[in-house]
């Protein structure tokens, strides 16, 4: 008997435990942004101001000088870095599922609608430095017309080259999908691996063939929301070289024998030793080979997938995208900040201080890199479009095809287009 | 003992239990309930399914994989890791010089972050950068010098299979010392005033004897290795395409990475049904073969 009671309130402690738990979480914060009337002489305002924490969270480091000089200028604000290297996505959600205290967070371009549509980040679309920035960043930032964010820096996507073994063999830099193989058979020849591509970091497989989104977009810029939304399928026949470039360069033997267990810290070394001539990459690998990096000196070129009388179509990267908390307790602050890096030369600072290219449009230092100049020469003498994301079950299903190929596995690239298809399907509304 | 006084009783309760039922019980239940959900991880929203998150489990392909990898792990390690911790023990139980200090070295291992050894290993196997390579060159055998362990389906399990009994032999070797050291000195001598030799003492003695530590070994190891993650994400993240794929990365995976928690909370409750039954199981198979000093 007295049993029976014990057991029953021990069960209405667990209840009760329950309950409490799961209405945390449930609760709506009410304190949101209020938009709008907030341009107002700023500085002027503050003086009367309660000091202000703004907490930034990011995966690659904010450059410290802008905060400085943003500090400098709103006397009450702090900003309060946080950066988050491994498994941001994860973190931020969690953070995000606890409505935990954030201000500023970078977003990943294929977050932005789930996160948009949870009424998780704040509208900026009436504030006035959209227009400071690159047309096809902005668009970045948009879902469905409103504009929650701006992508702030862009990498191309290059192949990093050894300007010593082209000297030596007389190479000139490729421009068509032809020469790449020309110059590639050459290299080969000469005893050397043409390309060195890891395999365990399966993201790092993936340029070769996902430097082809940009020549589709070229063609139809709204393919990939009609891929995500079925107008278009993964299996159309405009899609079905998909694979093919990166299949044929294994299929001639032309990737660093073995070099499929590699990761990306890797594969830079065996590139950096010299083993390989060329290197498929993102241009933030230029923090790879930095003013004393004197092995050889290296090079970079967009990727050329197209056949001769085609653009050369240059894929740009820009992911990391600025969004404002729609909880966060300083929704003014946090206009400020974006109003501030939207400037010219904050962009510049910037750009120099973490020595990579903005989406402010005449904010890219020409100097953050011995090679960045030429780089950015010849970005701008193709058509370039930005890299989109894809949709979330995209990539755990399109990145083991690219190891199945480099594996000589021989998959049916027919039939990875219609897995790719079937990942896309998952994803539909 | 018996309760006296059910207030002091609940007063000393509380604290334990609020907090379990909040991150332990609460979870667990609430797990429950969103495996059987479309539940996207964000919103609290989810859509009652009913079994469809299972069916779908049941005819992914990589369901199959992961059960073959858990497989493999399991046997492959417990024969190995526990023949080799078993011979260990017996050999470092004798007073030998520099025991101590060999059972050290031997023990170390286990101590070390998994997430370091793991890099530390995908660099030694590296045919590259490595030093399992030259090793093997050093030895003449080109033919193992060229294989790219991490980076082939066929050999890629095998080569973390090896990693993980290369760190936790230590650890279990040290529970098997604790129950040869259990095992009472007269056995042996009446066994050798009987004229049993060391052969006949390991099989009729030790053996027999050693049976609780084996299934505590036994179990112990069968869930870490059911329950796998740090090891292989670290050193291959589940590929090459794909051929690495335990339950634990695939749950990883689904849950974080493709904002289908839903989907991977099914999975985990699959796995801890598994893990449940095999575990079960081994114990009461073992069970059976403990004898009584």
């Amino acid at each position: 008997m007295k049993h029976s009671r014990l057991s029953a309130l021990l069960l209405l402690l667990l209840s009760v435990s329950l309950i409490v738990s799961a209405c945390g979480g449930g609760n709506k914060n009410t304190d949101s942004p209020a938009t709008g009337s907030s341009d107002a002489a700023p500085s002027k305002a503050a003086a009367d101001k309660e000091t202000v924490t703004l907490k930034i969270s990011s995966w690659n480091p904010i450059s410290q000088k802008v905060i400085e000089k943003f500090e400098e200028q709103y006397p009450y604000i702090t900003v309060e870095p946080d950066q988050i290297a491994d498994q941001y996505r994860e973190v931020i959600r969690t953070r995000i599922i606890s409505k935990a205290d954030m201000d500023i967070v970078w977003m990943f371009p294929n977050q932005m609608r789930e996160y948009v549509d949870q009424g998780v980040l704040m509208d900026m679309s009436g504030e006035a430095w959209k227009g400071n920035y690159l047309e096809s960043a902005v668009q970045l930032g948009t879902v469905e017309g409103k504009t929650y964010g701006v992508p702030y820096n862009y990498y191309a996507v290059v192949i990093f080259y050894n300007r010593g073994v082209f000297n030596d063999l007389g190479l000139n830099v490729p421009t068509t999908w032809e020469e790449l193989l020309d110059v590639s058979e050459k290299i080969k020849a000469s005893g050397l691996a043409p390309f060195v591509t890891g395999g365990k970091d399966a993201w790092a497989t993936q340029f070769m063939s996902s430097g082809n989104f940009g020549a589709y977009q070229n063609k139809d810029p709204l393919v990939f929301e009609k891929l995500a939304s079925g107008e278009k399928k993964w299996t159309d026949p405009e899609f079905a070289d998909f694979f093919g470039p990166l299949s044929e360069l294994v299929d001639k033997g032309y990737f660093l024998e073995n070099s499929v267990g590699l990761g990306n810290a890797q594969v830079v070394q065996v590139f950096k030793e010299g083993k390989a001539a060329m290197y498929p990459m993102g241009s933030w690998a230029l923090d790879e080979f930095p003013a004393d990096f004197k092995e050889f000196e290296v090079g970079a070129f967009p990727i050329p997938l197209n056949k001769a009388g085609e653009p050369l179509v240059v894929n740009l990267i820009s992911d990391n995208i600025f969004t404002g908390i729609s909880w966060s307790k300083h929704p003014e602050e946090v206009k400020l900040f974006m109003d501030f890096i939207a400037q010219p030369d904050t962009a510049k600072l910037w750009s120099e201080d973490t020595k990579s290219a903005v989406t402010v449009v005449g904010g890219t230092s020409p100097t953050y890199h011995s090679i960045a100049e030429e780089l950015t020469k010849s970005i701008e003498s193709n058509v370039s479009t930005i890299f989109p994301s894809l949709t979330p079950s995209m990539e755990p299903a399109y990145f083991p095809m690219l190891q199945q190929i480099l594996l000589k596995q021989k998959p049916d690239l027919a039939k990875l287009m219609e897995e790719m298809q079937k990942a896309q399907e998952k994803d539909y509304k | 003992m018996r309760i006296l006084n059910l207030k002091t009783f609940l007063l000393f309760l509380a604290p334990a239990l609020l907090l379990y039922s909040l991150f332990y019980a609460g979870p667990i239940i609430s797990g429950l309930y969103y495996g059987f959900t479309d539940w996207k991880g964000i919103s609290f929203s989810a859509n009652w399914i009913g079994l469809d998150n299972f069916k779908n489990v049941f005819s992914d392909p990589l369901f199959a994989t992961a059960l073959r990898n858990m497989f493999i792990l399991a046997v492959v390690v417990i024969a190995v890791q526990h023949a080799i911790s078993i011979f260990l023990a017996v050999l470092l139980d004798q007073k030998l010089r520099g025991v101590v200090w060999m059972r050290a070295v031997i023990f170390y291992p286990a101590i070390l972050n998994t997430v370091v050894i793991g890099y530390i290993w995908s660099y030694m196997y590296s045919p590259f950068v490595g030093f399992l390579p030259k090793f093997f060159e050093s030895l003449g055998l080109d033919t193992l010098a060229n294989i790219d362990w991490l980076g082939r389906p066929d050999t890629a399990i095998y080569a973390i299979s090896f990693v993980i009994i290369w760190q936790y032999t230590g650890y279990s070797m040290m529970i098997y010392m604790a129950g040869l050291q259990g095992i009472s000195s007269d056995i042996y001598e009446s066994a050798s005033i009987d004229g049993a030799n060391a052969r006949q003492k390991f099989f009729k003695i030790t053996l027999p004897l050693l049976v609780p530590a084996i299934t505590v070994n036994t179990v112990l190891s069968v869930i870490g290795n059911m329950k796998q993650f740090e090891h292989i994400w670290v050193m291959t993240q589940g590929g090459p395409a794909n051929s690495t794929q335990v339950f634990g990365t695939l749950i990883y995976q689904f849950a974080f990475k493709t904002s289908q928690p839903g989907y991977g909370t099914a999975m985990a409750i699959l796995l801890s049904i598994l893990i449940m039954l095999v575990t079960v199981s081994i114990i009461r198979v073992l069970g059976r073969w403990e004898v009584k000093q």
